[in-house]
């Protein structure tokens, strides 16, 4: 599903230059579950902003389902990444001026899906998710927790085959990212997708089918 | 933007709902950008379609029309052209300017044939005969026929008398009809006839003009039947000259709007920058989740689409008020300066209400292209990071400036070095502008930098440091107040050098002691030749100027041709621009001409150079002596020596003498002169008396350009406002964490402050040398090239101390409400916001 190949991304700031890793390879099968753990800096939300074609790796390639990433132009990352990649951030990033409702049902009107269709692929999930009476209400004026639940079900809306999340509970206490983790990977588990899950907590990853630890630029599996 | 969602476009829509102040803000830039615009057109139009409508009137079918250049028309010409067979219709016409006791301005008193008149101004022939009103006509000899705008402003219905003034002869008139004329914005015409006017105008014998009707055949035929002193003008000749008149009053206003709108699309492109810069995290959300850079462009011009529609028609309908009032001070100045124009000459036209709406959408759109094209293309990595931004923005500084300076220069060479017409130096104005506004952030970061090796402490430390940290934000705004503030100087100085210019060439030239002139020289009256003598015989008199004039049609514009014999004291009044005094002074003596600056630009006439002049029915070639500064008329003067003059006009009396007292005693010149005074209708005016009189004239003409230009800066003032608003609202949790600091509220809103001076400060320091250039420009380049002026670069020292006063204080009045916010928001649920 997600194949990555001798990758490689340095960051020049000025005289300095800061290798993040240089021949990076690893991959992940359909459905699968891979948690991505390393301390801060090590390089993780660069990788999944690589992979999601956010950002261009120095060398090296990245392939979705065998299409090349790393070769599409920044127009048609972007549509790959509307179509097949959903994202669940550790800041929720929520659009403010949309209701929960809205978000949710925004990746899927971004393709063209009917309306009635979205809003009802929003309220199923929504109700998944345990927001089902929160939809006209707008992301501020939700907890944490919630908002991360919304943000989820916006991930999962449009059945990305990939789910990228970047420390979804690195915002929330405990408990709450307890039952976060426990709802991502479990409708991820139940949608088929493939999950990739950025954190450096040790009971987050416990949840995943696979733990790949990143350090000074490589790779170790656990 | 075919596949746009909804829902993209409900969440700017929000977001606009959200950010009502910054919305509404954005919305007042426009809305005054294109008011003022708008408003400036409606006035400037309204005076023009009021004396075009006028003329029209007047002019109503004719195509051509005979006149004796400067002078009237033999009755003979006419009466033998009309009969001969097989003629054109023609019309006689006796008109000429008149004042109406009790009112000010001029009217145009038309004497016209009432059974000549069918083909022409069907309107005058069709006057019905209603009550026998033809017979009155033809029968009472003060039988007048005004417009209904005309009655109403004159305050007379029919049957009331109405005093005249003609050359300081008082005439009275009878109202015998008011007629309802459509399209009545003209107000000057006073409808008598012929015989009546003739009577009044002392045309015994003569005429002011024959109308005619021709086709290209009849033409020939006219032609080969008049004498040659008589010249056939199409109408469209004949009117050029007049409504040039006043030209130069339009330009400067002209260029005050468009500088307002300049200021106006900062604004709006300040405003909507500020909208990206908020939006930098929305946006990066929007792209990671798979929204196109393509789509995102859309959205945001989308956005500025739903902005300028209301603000533009907020701004038309804000013109129209603004032109309402406007109209009434150009009204007023014109019917001063030039001729008679009614204050309800307002009408919405369509052309300037299409104008306006276009400029508005346009210079929205204009303006917002590049922040939406920076914000579609930026990749959504760095739109998430703020930092990236403002090093983004601090990276692209240097290539700004160079730019702006590249623009700068261009803006100048146009201006200044390339041979064009006033376009171009307009063109070259607003690249000037442009140029600096875009070399302003660079200046920030300069001045920034010397501010921070100052020892300052406490709150003006960290706003200096805030100034730099967010000049991604702050720099469109400051170059946004720039703008204002250096257009402000411009034209404020370019209107001190005009004013430096008129008053020195003013207080050269009338250079006599006492200046005598008939009792109604404002109306054309002139001196006869017994009092001339008496006067300028006077013991008291130590030498004496004396002044004839006409005017003389010449390459389109209406030329005064002076003819003077002048006393030396008078010669070293002239300002000579073009010729040495002593070989001047001779080839004046010898025959050659003296011409003024506006018509040597204009014919290209220099020193030695050969023109001819319609004179005695003939064209006539003078020799130019040389070229001397003049501001009296921008169509051009031309002094020829007394002598040479009546060789062509010898009836022509004498309009001014200007006498010298000598080494007597000025005092006992005046008393012998005002004892004469008893005798004739003269009139004594000292030369302080016409100075002081000009200036407070030239002061009137400018009063229009004081309103425009706090306009600009009530743009600004918004402008500056915005920015402050806009940076409060997403500093809100930086003001939380300094309060949680310990910060009182005072010193968050005293942090504002200072920012919002700082701002004011480094506007104000960028504006005064751009506005320098703009002067130069606008006095080097727009007002040599328009009118073939030139004047001394004057500038004065108190309006730059107001123009850095006006920023700072636009600054910090700006400041007051996001500082007031700010200090009042509970810090608690902003350190909580994610």
């Amino acid at each position: 599903m997600v194949r990555v190949d001798k990758l490689a991304k340095v960051y020049c700031s000025g005289a300095t230059r800061q290798v993040v890793f240089e021949a990076l390879s690893f991959a992940v099968e359909r459905g699968e579950v891979v948690a991505l753990v390393g301390a801060s800096g090590s390089g993780k939300t660069t990788l999944l902003n690589l992979i999601s074609g956010i950002d261009s790796p120095d060398s090296g390639s990245v392939s979705l389902d065998g299409v090349e990433v790393t070769a599409l132009a920044e127009p048609e990352r972007t549509l790959l990444r509307r179509r097949r990649v959903g994202f669940v951030f550790q800041f929720f990033n929520l659009i403010p001026t949309l209701t929960v409702g809205e978000n949710v049902a925004l990746p899927l009107e971004l393709l063209g899906e009917g309306d009635t269709a979205a809003q009802q692929r929003a309220a199923d999930l929504l109700q998944e998710v345990g927001l089902a009476g929160l939809s006209p209400r707008y992301p501020e004026t939700l907890s944490g927790g919630e908002q991360q639940r919304a943000a989820i079900a916006r991930a999962l809306a449009h059945r990305p085959a990939l789910l990228l999340a970047d420390e979804p509970t690195g915002n929330l206490d405990e408990d709450s990212g307890g039952r976060i983790i426990e709802l991502l990977t479990g409708l991820a588990r139940r949608q088929h997708t493939t999950m990739l899950l950025v954190t450096h907590s040790v009971h987050v990853a416990a949840a995943a089918d696979r733990v790949l630890h990143l350090r000074h630029g490589c790779l170790a599996a656990s | 933007m075919g596949s746009f969602s909804p829902l993209l476009l409900r969440a700017g829509l929000r977001y606009l709902l959200r950010h009502r102040w910054q919305a509404l803000l954005a919305l007042t830039g426009i809305a005054l950008g294109v008011a003022v615009v708008l408003a400036v057109e409606l006035a400037n139009s309204g005076a023009r379609a009021a004396f075009r409508l006028s003329a029209q009137q007047l002019q109503g079918k004719a195509t051509h029309r005979l006149v004796v250049p400067g002078a009237s028309l033999p009755d003979e010409v006419y009466v033998r052209l009309q009969g001969e067979a097989g003629g054109p219709p023609m019309a006689p016409v006796a008109s000429d300017w008149v004042r109406v006791a009790g009112h000010q301005g001029r009217y145009r008193l038309v004497g016209f044939d009432l059974f000549a008149e069918a083909p022409f101004r069907s309107q005058l022939a069709g006057l019905s005969d209603a009550g026998g009103f033809v017979r009155d006509w033809l029968t009472q000899p003060d039988a007048l026929v005004l417009g209904q705008a005309t009655a109403r402003a004159l305050a007379v219905s029919e049957g009331d008398t109405l005093d005249i003034v003609y050359q300081g002869r008082p005439v009275t008139l009878r109202v015998l009809r008011v007629e309802a004329q459509p399209g009545s914005a003209g107000q000057d015409l006073l409808l008598v006839d012929i015989a009546t006017a003739k009577s009044i105008l002392g045309l015994t014998g003569r005429l002011s003009h024959v109308d005619l009707i021709l086709d290209a055949g009849s033409e020939q035929w006219v032609r080969q039947r008049i004498p040659h002193d008589v010249q056939l003008l199409t109408v469209a000749e004949q009117a050029q000259g007049v409504t040039r008149l006043s030209a130069a009053f339009e330009l400067n206003l002209t260029a005050m709007s468009l500088l307002a709108l300049l200021v106006g699309m900062f604004l709006i492109f300040n405003a909507m920058t500020f909208s990206m810069v908020q939006r930098r995290t929305l946006f990066g959300r929007l792209r990671a989740i798979g929204v196109t850079p393509r789509e995102l462009f859309g959205l945001i011009m989308l956005e500025a689409v739903l902005v300028a529609v209301p603000g533009t028609a907020l701004g038309m309908l804000l013109g129209v008020w603004l032109g309402q009032g406007l109209t009434r001070l150009v009204a007023a100045t014109v019917s001063e300066l030039y001729y008679n124009v009614s204050v309800t000459a307002l009408h919405l036209q369509w052309p300037a209400l299409i104008t306006a709406a276009v400029l508005g959408l346009l210079a929205t759109l204009l303006a917002t292209l590049l922040p939406a094209l920076q914000a579609a293309r930026t990749p959504a990595l760095t739109t998430l990071s703020r930092a990236a931004l403002e090093q983004s923005a601090r990276r692209a500084i240097p290539v700004w400036a160079a730019v702006g300076l590249a623009m700068l220069l261009a803006g100048l060479l146009l201006a200044l070095a390339l041979p064009g017409g006033v376009i171009l130096s307009f063109a070259g104005l607003f690249m000037l502008v442009v140029g600096a506004a875009l070399m302003t952030p660079l200046v920030i970061r300069v001045l920034h930098r010397l501010l921070e090796r100052c020892a300052l402490s406490g709150l003006w430390r960290m706003g200096v440091r805030d100034l730099d940290r967010h000049l991604s934000r702050l720099g469109v705004a400051v170059a946004a107040l720039m703008v204002a503030l250096s257009a402000s100087i411009g034209v404020g100085v370019m209107v001190d050098s005009m004013r430096a210019g008129v008053n020195s060439w003013l207080s050269d030239l009338l250079s006599a002691d006492l200046y005598v002139a008939a009792d109604a020289f404002a109306e054309g009256a002139t001196l006869p030749a017994p009092v001339v003598e008496a006067v300028s015989g006077l013991p008291a008199v130590a030498a004496f100027s004396r002044y004839r004039e006409r005017t003389l049609p010449l390459a389109g514009r209406q030329v005064e041709v002076i003819g003077a014999q002048l006393a030396p004291a008078s010669r070293q009044g002239f300002t000579l621009t073009g010729g040495g005094p002593s070989s001047v002074w001779q080839d004046f003596d010898a025959g050659a001409l003296l011409v003024s600056e506006p018509l040597a630009y204009h014919l290209g006439l220099q020193p030695g150079a050969r023109l001819e002049l319609p004179a005695a029915g003939r064209a006539v070639g003078f020799t130019v002596a040389g070229v001397f500064r003049d501001y009296a008329s921008e169509h051009g003067r031309i002094f020829m020596d007394e002598a040479v003059y009546r060789q062509f006009w010898p009836d022509q009396p004498v309009h001014t003498l200007a006498l010298f007292a000598g080494d007597g005693d000025a005092g006992d010149m005046r008393r012998a002169v005002s004892e004469l005074a008893g005798r004739f209708a003269i009139v004594i005016t000292p030369a302080r008396a016409i100075l002081d009189e000009s200036m407070a004239v030239f002061e009137r003409t400018f009063r229009i350009t004081d309103v425009l230009r706090v306009l600009s800066l009530i743009v600004a003032f918004i402008g500056v406002l915005s920015a402050l608003m806009a940076l409060q609202l997403e500093r809100g949790k930086e003001y939380a964490v300094l309060r949680a600091l310990g910060l009182t509220r005072g010193q968050i809103a005293g942090l504002i402050g200072v920012e919002s001076l700082l701002m004011g400060l480094l506007a104000a320091s960028v504006a005064i040398p751009t506005g320098l250039l703009m002067a130069w420009v606008l006095i080097e380049s727009v007002q040599r090239r328009a009118f073939g002026w030139t004047m001394p670069f004057s500038v004065d020292g108190g309006l730059l101390l107001q123009t850095l006063l006006t920023g700072l204080l636009a600054a910090g009045l700006a400041a007051i409400y996001p500082a007031w916010r700010s200090a009042q928001r509970d810090p608690a649920p902003q350190l909580r916001e994610d």
